[in-house]
């Protein structure tokens, strides 16, 4: 679907790929307001061009476009994230890579080929980033809809009536079903694996909660990196010495097994703890180039 | 019953009357007595009506527009429709009854290849649980077995593939 990018019928489709590939060297030099002025005018570019293809014969055309949009828009999302880092809003930050995600998995969906756009990058790289975060428990709703219309052709979503089916594109626009009313709330469940990872019990930003998360910007101002040139997050395991520790055998191991330290981490003589490394590579290339 | 890594996956017998449970439905619309039969759920959670999941019409919608069962489906529907939203990322199925010309295996396969195609965005790291609930007509025997499943897709593809289904319904 991106490769639309490539075809010559699109009028703006070589100043799209200069700009994001603009926007790919200044977020290597940390220009975060040029990268961002970039990809706002990709933006424009592909509003034009949305407009522009007005001919009905042209549907899969939209469809492409649409994508194209979901794709820019996904860019945009991404530096709001490194804003937001840099400005150590870390609570408003966790926002963000779900709407990173939500709009990876839109493009995961329509578009085969995740290397040449960076999405297969990008993709490891933020799910990376959420295990930085604090959150794991969530709130879902359980709930009974009484109303609820296409958002194609107005009819009852949740009937044969309307013949769209959710997530699929038509003519340029996603079905979704668009809730008129709620007819009752039964109840708020804490979940560990939610449709919707917002939903959290927001945590005070201090130091203590978003201590991993806090690494990512100082690793980066250390090492003088981008944030291109992080890979991701491996989740791995560090063994430390028994002595570093304050603790008796009936004590919780602190390992976090929730067993007790005497029947866990002191018969082996050492204590194994979760680490996460971030895994850098300083020779990273993303910008896009046609096969 | 075999519950192995979170999975329920179980058959029994069960008391089951059509005719009755259709009868609760008011102002339905016509169906088919053959094939696959949506049902609404008798009652959830602590709501009081019968409501259809909200999985329900996306996947007889799909099953119409991608296969050759649109004749062989058809959903027990009323004018007092409610759909019951569950913000987990558990994929409920909705309750359905197949008539002896379906069977179950091949009511898996149309699960599984909707899932397939659904999922087709999903990230490295989601996880998807399934949840659905058949009841079959055993006409030889007069009697309606019910098969559960609770689990990941994964496992649900591991069981249509490994597991002799129609031995398991015979021996329950």
């Amino acid at each position: 679907m991106l490769d639309i990018l490539f075809d010559k019928k699109l009028k703006n489709g070589n100043f799209i790929v200069n700009e994001l590939n603009s926007h790919v060297r200044f977020v290597h030099k940390m220009q975060f307001d040029k990268a961002v002025q970039s990809i706002e005018a990709c933006s424009k570019k592909v509003d034009e061009e949305i407009a522009l293809a007005t001919d009905s014969a042209i549907g899969n055309r939209r469809n492409q476009l649409f994508i194209l949009s979901v794709y820019v828009k996904m860019l945009q999302e991404y530096l709001d994230f490194w804003g937001k880092i840099f400005k150590a809003e870390y609570p408003e930050s966790w926002s963000s890579i779900q709407n990173i995600l939500d709009l990876l998995r839109v493009l995961k969906k329509f578009n085969r080929d995740h290397e040449t756009f960076n999405l297969k990058f990008i993709e490891e790289q933020v799910t990376g980033f959420e295990k930085l975060y604090p959150y794991k428990i969530f709130a879902s709703t359980e709930m009974i809809l009484k109303d609820v219309e296409c958002s194609i052709c107005g009819k009852d979503f949740y009937s044969l009536e309307c013949d769209h089916l959710g997530g699929e594109l038509y003519d340029g626009q996603m079905a979704r079903g668009i809730v008129n009313k709620i007819d009752s709330v039964s109840a708020v469940a804490l979940v560990e694996n939610p449709k919707d990872k917002r939903c959290v019990m927001m945590l005070e930003n201090t130091e203590a909660n978003f201590r991993l998360v806090a690494y990512l910007p100082k690793v980066i101002k250390e090492l003088k990196i981008s944030p291109w040139n992080i890979e991701g997050v491996r989740q791995t395991r560090r063994k430390k010495e028994i002595g570093e520790f304050e603790i008796e055998r009936h004590d919780m191991c602190p390992c976090g097994s929730e067993k007790s330290f005497g029947e866990c981490c002191e018969l082996v003589g050492y204590v194994e703890l979760p680490h996460m490394d971030v895994i850098i590579n300083k020779k990273q290339s993303l910008e896009i180039k046609q096969d | 019953m075999d519950k192995n890594n979170d999975v329920k996956c179980e058959c029994e017998s069960v008391e089951f009357n059509l005719d009755k449970y259709t009868k609760k439905v008011k102002n339905k619309s016509d169906f088919y007595r053959k094939g696959i039969l949506v049902l609404p759920y008798e009652k959830w959670g602590s709501f009081d009506c019968s409501p259809f999941m909200s999985t329900t019409f996306d996947f007889v919608k799909w099953i119409k527009h991608n296969t050759d069962m649109k004749e062989n489906i058809s959903v027990l529907d009323g004018k007092e429709k409610r759909i019951a939203a569950l913000h987990s990322a558990q994929i409920w199925f909705p309750l359905v009854y197949l008539f002896s010309d379906v069977s179950l295996p091949i009511y898996l396969n149309l699960v599984a290849n909707y899932l397939y195609d659904k999922l087709r965005g999903a990230l490295t790291t989601d996880k998807y649980e399934v949840r659905l609930e058949a009841l079959i007509e055993d006409k030889k025997n007069k009697i309606t077995k019910k098969f559960l499943f609770e689990g990941s897709y994964q496992a649900l593809k591991e069981i249509s593939k490994k597991v002799d289904l129609d031995k398991m319904l015979e021996n329950r």
